[in-house]
Formats: C-alpha cells, sequence, structure tokens
C-alpha cells in the first residue's frame, strides 16, 4: 500500500465514513421531525445533551463510554419532556419553551465543565461546538488483504461503529415503521383509531432522535448535527410532494453532503485556497446550505427561478 | 468522546470571605466587578424589553437565530481586517461584522418564508445551522493562518464577561436606552404588531418595518451580548425574563417592566455569584440565575403561575361541592313533600347517597358549610318513618317505611336555606332553559345543568328569569321552578 493510500484508509475513510453515517442517521430521521414542524427540537436537544455529557463524565470519574452516552440521552429526553411540561404550564409556544429549557441546560453544561476544570480535569467545550471528526483515525495494518481480517476490523474506531450502529437502526426503524410513521405523522387520530398508538411511536422517533444526536454529537458537534437534522429533509422536500420519496432523497442528500463535506473541507478547499484543512463538520453543514440555496432557486416545482420562469411564459393550453 | 477531554490540572483557588461577598454585592469589590455588574444587569434591562415584544410576536427562536449567524460576521471581519489592516481585534469591527451576518441571517429566514415551501420553525433551524457551519469553517481558517489562533474569538462563542470594560458597559447601557426608548415611543404600535398585525396593518401601521425594526433591535441586543455571555447563550437573555415575566400579569405595559426587572436581576445575581464563586462562569451563571427565577415564577406567579392554577381550582370545586350539598338537601326536602326552610332535619346517611359523595368528602363540606354558618349539625332518633309519595330509596337492607336512619342528621339554618334556594332557582333556570329551548329530553337535563350552574353570573340569571317569565313559565323574578324531572330519579342504583 503506498503512502497516499495508507493516508485514506486510516485517515479520511473512517472519518469521511463517521460523518456520513451521523449525517444519514440524523437525516433519514429528520424527516418526520421536520414534517411535525419540530424542526428546532433537534437544536434544543443538541444543546441540552451538554450537561448529561459532562454529568455522565464526572459521576463515573472516568472517560467511559456508557456513562457519558447515558447521561447525554438522558439529558435530551429530559428537555423535551421538560420543553413539554414548560410549554404546558407556563402556556408559551413551544419555541420560547425551547429556549428556556436549552438555555438553561446548556449553561449549566458550560458551569459543570468549568467545576471540572477546577478539579483538574479539562473537557474541551470547543469540540462540542465543533466536533472531533478529524480525530477519527484507524490504523490497519499496510497490506491490503489484511484488510478485512478480524485482528484488524477490530481497531476500527469505536465512533465509527456508534454512528454506523444508530444510521442503521434509524434506517431500519423507517423502512418497517414507514406506513405507521406516516400516518402518525399527517393523522395521529386516524392513527389511534387505526389501532395503534401514536403517541409511542412519536416516543420512539425522539428516542432514537436523542440517539442519533449523542451519536452524531461528538462527530459534528451539537449545532452542525441541527444542519444534518434540517437540511437533507428539507431540500427533499422541496424536490418532492411525497413523503416516501422525500425520505429516499433525503438519504441520497445526507451522503452526498457527508462525502463532499468531507473532500471540500479535506482535499478541494486546501488546494484551492492552498492553505490548511479546514473544519470537515462545519464544511458538510455549509455544503447543505449550498445545496439548499440550489433547491430553493432551481427545485423543478418549488424553485424560485422555475416559478419565475413558468409565470413568464405560460404554459399554453391545448389548442 | 476522548477528543472532549485534556488532562490538566489547575489549583483550585481559596474561596472568598463574606466580607468580600457583602462588597461585591454593594457594587464595591473593585473597579472590574462593578463594570462587569453594571454591565450585566444593563444587558439584562435591553434584553428584557424587546425580548418581551419578539416573544410575544412569535418570535422567540429569531433571536436564537440570529445569536448563531454572528459566527461568521466575527471571523469574516477578523479575517479581512488581519490581512488588509493587521487591526483584526478591534471590537468595533468584529461587532459590525457580526451585525453583517447576522442581518444577513435574518434577512435569509424572511426570504425562505416568502419562498412558502418550508415552514418557520424549519427556516430558522435551517440558517441557523449552517450559517453556523460556515461560522466553523472560517474559524478553523483563522486558527491555522500564521498569527490567528481564533484571534480571541472563541470569547464570543462562551462570553467572557470578565473582560467587559468601561466602554463594554457604556454601550450597553446606550443600548439599553434606546431599546427602552424605542419601545417607549412605539408602544401602541409594537402592541398592536403583537397581538394583531392584520388589524394594525388595516389601520395604518406599517408592520413590516415594524418588524424589521424589531429585528434590528434584537439583533442589537444579541451584538452586545456576545461579549457578555456568548453566541450560544446570547438568547437566553431575551428569552427567559420575558417568559417569566409573561407568567405574571396580562398586561403588556406591565410585563415589560417585569421583564426588565427580572433580567437585571438575573444579570446582577449572575455577575454576583460569578464574582464571589471561583470558576463560575458569568453568561452561563447569569442563564442560570434567570432560569431559576423562571422556575419561581412558574411556581408562584399570581397570574399564571402552577400554585395560582392549583389554587383556583381547588377553591372552585371547594364551591361547587358545597352547592351541591346544599342543592341536595334542598331536593331531598321538596321530595318528601316538606317546605325546604331552616330547621328541618336530614339524616346524614340519606344525603350521602344522593350524590354518592365519599364519606371524607361530604364530611369535609358539611364542616365548611357549617363553618359559614349555612348549616348545623344534630341527631336524628331512631323511629318509624313516615311514609312518603316517592318512597326512599331502600338500598342497604333498608325495607320501605320501617326504620329510620338513626345518627347523625343535617339541618339548613336561615341562611343556608336561603343559599340552597338560590343555588336550587339557578339549577332549574338553567334546566328548564335546556328542556324549552335547547330540546333536550328533561331525564338528562341535570347532569348537564350541573356543569354550569355554578358559572352562572347575576346578569345571565336576570336574563334567564326575563326569557321565562315572558313565556309564562316563571311567575315571578326570583322564584323556584319545579323541577323539570322526578327529583329522587338520581342517583340511579
Amino acid at each position: 500500500m503506498s503512502d497516499a493510500w495508507y493516508q485514506f484508509v486510516s485517515q479520511d475513510l473512517p472519518a469521511m465514513l463517521t460523518g456520513t453515517f451521523a449525517v444519514l442517521a440524523c437525516g433519514v430521521l429528520g424527516n418526520f421531525l421536520l414534517l411535525r414542524r419540530l424542526a428546532l427540537l433537534g437544536d434544543a436537544i443538541s444543546h441540552s445533551v451538554l450537561p448529561g455529557l459532562v454529568g455522565g463524565f464526572l459521576l463515573a470519574g472516568s472517560r467511559g463510554r456508557l456513562p457519558m452516552f447515558a447521561g447525554a440521552a438522558g439529558a435530551g429526553l429530559a428537555a423535551v419532556v421538560l420543553v413539554e411540561l414548560v410549554r404546558r404550564l407556563a402556556r408559551l409556544e413551544s419555541g420560547a419553551a425551547m429556549g428556556v429549557v436549552f438555555t438553561v441546560f446548556f449553561a449549566l453544561g458550560v458551569v459543570l465543565i468549568e467545576r471540572a476544570h477546577a478539579r483538574g480535569v479539562d473537557l474541551d467545550p470547543d469540540c462540542v461546538l465543533h466536533g472531533m471528526l478529524e480525530a477519527v483515525f484507524w490504523f490497519p495494518p499496510r497490506q491490503w488483504d489484511q484488510l478485512l481480517s478480524p485482528a484488524t476490523l477490530a481497531l476500527v474506531p469505536r465512533e465509527l461503529w456508534t454512528t454506523g450502529a444508530v444510521a442503521g437502526i434509524a434506517a431500519l426503524f423507517v423502512t418497517l415503521f414507514f406506513k405507521e410513521l406516516r400516518v402518525a405523522t399527517f393523522d395521529p387520530e386516524l392513527a389511534t383509531a387505526l389501532g395503534f398508538n401514536a403517541r409511542t411511536l412519536h416516543l420512539v422517533l425522539m428516542l432514537l432522535v436523542a440517539a442519533a444526536v449523542v451519536a452524531a454529537f461528538e462527530a459534528v458537534g451539537a449545532i452542525l448535527v441541527v444542519a444534518m437534522l434540517v437540511c437533507p429533509p428539507a431540500i427533499a422536500r422541496l424536490l418532492t410532494d411525497r413523503l416516501a420519496a422525500q425520505v429516499w432523497m433525503s438519504a441520497l442528500v445526507s451522503v452526498v453532503i457527508g462525502v463532499g463535506g468531507y473532500a471540500l473541507a479535506g482535499w478541494v478547499m486546501p488546494r484551492i485556497l492552498n492553505g490548511p484543512d479546514l473544519n470537515a463538520a462545519g464544511m458538510m453543514a455549509t455544503l447543505a446550505g449550498v445545496l439548499l440555496l440550489a433547491a430553493l432557486l432551481f427545485s423543478p416545482r418549488y424553485g424560485w427561478l422555475t416559478r419565475r420562469w413558468h409565470t413568464r411564459c405560460p404554459v399554453r393550453p391545448p389548442a | 468522546m476522548t477528543g472532549l477531554i485534556l488532562n490538566a490540572t489547575i489549583p483550585i483557588p481559596p474561596g472568598l470571605a463574606e466580607a468580600d461577598l457583602l462588597r461585591i454585592l454593594l457594587f464595591q469589590a473593585g473597579y472590574n466587578t462593578t463594570v462587569v455588574t453594571v454591565s450585566t444587569v444593563l444587558l439584562g434591562i435591553g434584553g428584557g424589553v424587546i425580548g418581551s415584544l419578539a416573544l410575544l410576536r412569535g418570535r422567540a427562536m429569531m433571536s436564537d437565530a440570529l445569536a448563531h449567524c454572528t459566527l461568521p460576521g466575527l471571523a469574516l471581519a477578523f479575517l479581512v481586517f488581519e490581512r488588509f489592516a493587521g487591526a483584526g481585534r478591534t471590537l468595533a469591527v468584529l461587532l459590525a461584522g457580526a451585525s453583517l451576518t447576522a442581518l444577513v441571517g435574518g434577512l435569509a429566514v424572511a426570504a425562505i418564508l416568502r419562498h412558502g415551501r418550508l415552514r418557520d420553525d424549519t427556516a430558522l433551524a435551517v440558517v441557523l445551522a449552517v450559517f453556523f457551519g460556515v461560522g466553523i469553517v472560517l474559524l478553523s481558517y483563522v486558527q491555522k493562518i500564521p498569527g490567528g489562533h481564533q484571534g480571541g474569538l472563541g470569547r464570543f462563542i462562551y462570553g467572557q464577561a470578565a473582560a467587559l470594560q468601561v466602554h463594554d458597559a457604556v454601550l450597553l447601557g446606550l443600548v439599553a436606552v434606546l431599546a427602552t426608548a424605542v419601545v417607549a415611543v412605539l408602544f401602541k404600535e409594537l402592541r398592536l404588531l403583537c397581538f394583531d398585525p392584520e388589524y394594525g396593518a388595516t389601520l395604518g401601521v406599517p408592520v413590516q418595518a415594524l418588524d424589521l425594526l424589531l429585528m434590528f433591535l434584537v439583533l442589537l441586543i444579541v451584538v452586545v451580548g456576545l461579549q457578555a455571555v456568548g453566541l450560544v447563550l446570547a438568547v437566553a437573555v431575551l428569552i427567559i425574563p420575558p417568559a417569566g415575566a409573561r407568567l405574571w400579569t396580562e398586561r403588556l405595559g406591565v410585563m415589560v417592566v417585569v421583564a426588565a426587572g427580572l433580567g437585571a436581576l438575573s444579570g446582577y445575581a449572575g455577575a454576583v455569584v460569578s464574582a464571589s464563586v471561583p470558576h463560575a462562569p458569568t453568561g452561563a451563571v447569569i442563564v442560570l440565575c434567570a432560569g431559576a427565577l423562571f422556575g419561581i415564577s412558574l411556581l408562584i406567579a399570581p397570574a399564571r403561575g402552577v400554585l395560582a392554577a392549583v389554587l383556583r381550582l381547588a377553591r372552585l370545586r371547594w364551591r361547587v361541592g358545597r352547592e351541591h350539598v346544599l342543592r341536595a338537601l334542598y331536593e331531598l326536602l321538596e321530595a318528601d313533600r316538606r317546605v325546604p326552610q331552616a330547621g328541618v332535619v336530614v339524616p346524614l346517611a340519606r344525603l350521602r347517597r344522593r350524590r354518592n359523595w365519599r364519606r371524607g368528602t361530604l364530611v369535609l363540606l358539611l364542616a365548611g358549610l357549617w363553618a359559614s354558618g349555612a348549616v348545623r349539625l344534630c341527631r336524628v332518633r331512631g323511629g318509624p318513618v313516615v311514609p312518603t309519595f316517592l318512597g326512599d330509596s331502600t338500598r342497604n337492607g333498608e325495607a320501605r317505611g320501617s326504620r329510620s336512619e338513626s345518627g347523625l342528621g343535617v339541618q339548613l339554618t336561615e341562611r343556608g336555606a336561603s343559599q340552597a334556594a338560590r343555588v336550587v332557582r339557578n339549577h332549574r333556570l338553567w334546566e328548564t332553559f335546556l328542556v324549552t329551548h335547547a330540546h333536550m329530553a328533561p331525564s338528562r337535563v341535570d347532569r348537564t345543568a350541573d356543569l354550569i350552574e355554578h358559572a352562572l353570573g347575576e346578569e345571565r340569571v336576570r336574563e334567564l328569569e326575563a326569557l321565562l317569565q315572558a313565556e309564562g313559565r316563571l311567575p315571578h323574578p326570583g322564584a323556584t321552578l319545579p323541577s323539570p324531572h322526578p327529583l329522587l330519579s338520581e342517583p340511579g342504583p
């Protein structure tokens, strides 16, 4: 294996795959958040995860994976429940309720980090925002034929396993329960009448979103999780009216964003600017924004320019 | 999550003495602490005033989007000026850049909404995340160019209130004054914008211009708040105090003042706590204080608080329960063909069966009535009961007319009798109205009337009386109508 190939396999490939899986998991689930007008809930969850991460770490007293994951998921779910509680008790609109809850959670996380700092543990809050995609490495042997041996696969970074597993579970869930999700999203009463519990399904969805956010969190960072949750579905929604097509399209867009964003950050932009590598997660969000802008302008049906074009030369009625 | 943690050893500074805390509280703990405290209080006031209007306009999360949109501006301003003027760290330049991209972000949200396909929450989330992503990319570039080292831009993300200087305090003061002045001058117009923009538009209020103005003011608060609380938490000063204030009042003017007060208080408390406790970052502590004040408001606020709501409900149920007892007594006497008046004794057990009260509930309600002087309790002697035409309930193995219940009995006082008469009158008025005007079956009106009779006001009662009197169903106002259904048919076995 040449040096260039080895660098690709050990550095770029795992990071790119991790990022892509993270985007995929969030992007597929995001469809249902978007349609339920819960796009900002992803924002709320991803901020609220912070105190759970830090708290899990401080309680367990180690970098054990499970306590931090459990703490993060717990904090995310607690935030969802609290948002609902505040919304009902204080009779606030849901945006304001989210604003109250997630800022308090995030502030708690920042304070906890500082306290941990005081106890001699340095948790870097920047990673929470930027993600650590560049720190995902894989060191396989340099021979091509040993690349897929069990011993080598055991070295695959666990970030890759986690995001891959969550993406797989999300895809499986959406495929298996597609009909139920569709009914529960557009008509919860009908869902209840048909004999399955829309609330339970909603709860499972929220659980998966929380898991996807936590898993994607370390890869792409808190706020970029929001981009991953919202942008692929939003782009797909501009392109189609059918839910099934929208989900497939959002998955495709997610892969494009994941692979393309990493390529732009790691290879294309440094060559163009003749400068250093750029932040890959941020570049994925940027690429998502560019794609969204393109969809807003050129979507065959809903594009701004397309619509203007059609109004300028209206379709002639058949003679 | 390994990347999240690096090891470091930092000694814990010793805690402050109580005397220090007192000095901090009284703005006498040195120049810097005073500047920081004054700044955060001013920020709290400005945020509370503007945030109230943004909240009521339904734009609470708009401030979040704007705050995140400042990041690319900060980085761009730094890059541009570092390259061309070599003065990237000038605060004014950075804040100008921040405002510029925040403005672009706000316009982008508006443009997406105008486009029409994506809804408001999606538009906000998309703009927030994409702009922040661009900001992170630019930041990673800044970090890696020679002489970059993030250019001290990190302090805008989490805030660094300790670095606030006197000109920052002046800036915050100016912004707070400006915000208050604008709101005071345009109060009527802004109120229309918040509650009924369509009506406002018909009155000639420039709704779109006001929306833009509001967005501009939010942006101003966010940008000047960056240094104090950071861009992730800047939104908190605009959302939490107004959300808390909303719980205290139903009036906009009062709400704005209360929100400013809560904002100032959380700014003050946050600055004091972070100055007296080591390793407490000011911005985050301010947000936590604001959150605590919100929690307290949610509990105890008299207008919309949880405790007040619980109390109101309990008081209503207490009144309704006592009215039920009075009506039951009245109707039992009526069913016995006796004049429902003070002094006639009804056995407690019989009263209880009337509505199937739980024993404890009935005792409590009777105690309340007794305390208000509406009923008296007495002993009932056992003995033969005069059989009545309709008879009595024969449950519990009682043969009809054979034995009376002995034990406690209840009698109405003069006062109770008149109260009971009034309750029954309202009940019957509504029942009769339902039968004659809503065409309900007489057998079904009792429960329906039960739901509404306690809420009938004096005025509604007079209206009903006038209506029924005009139709010849009511002999004179104040008369008690006969029941449209047999009285002892309920509750069923």
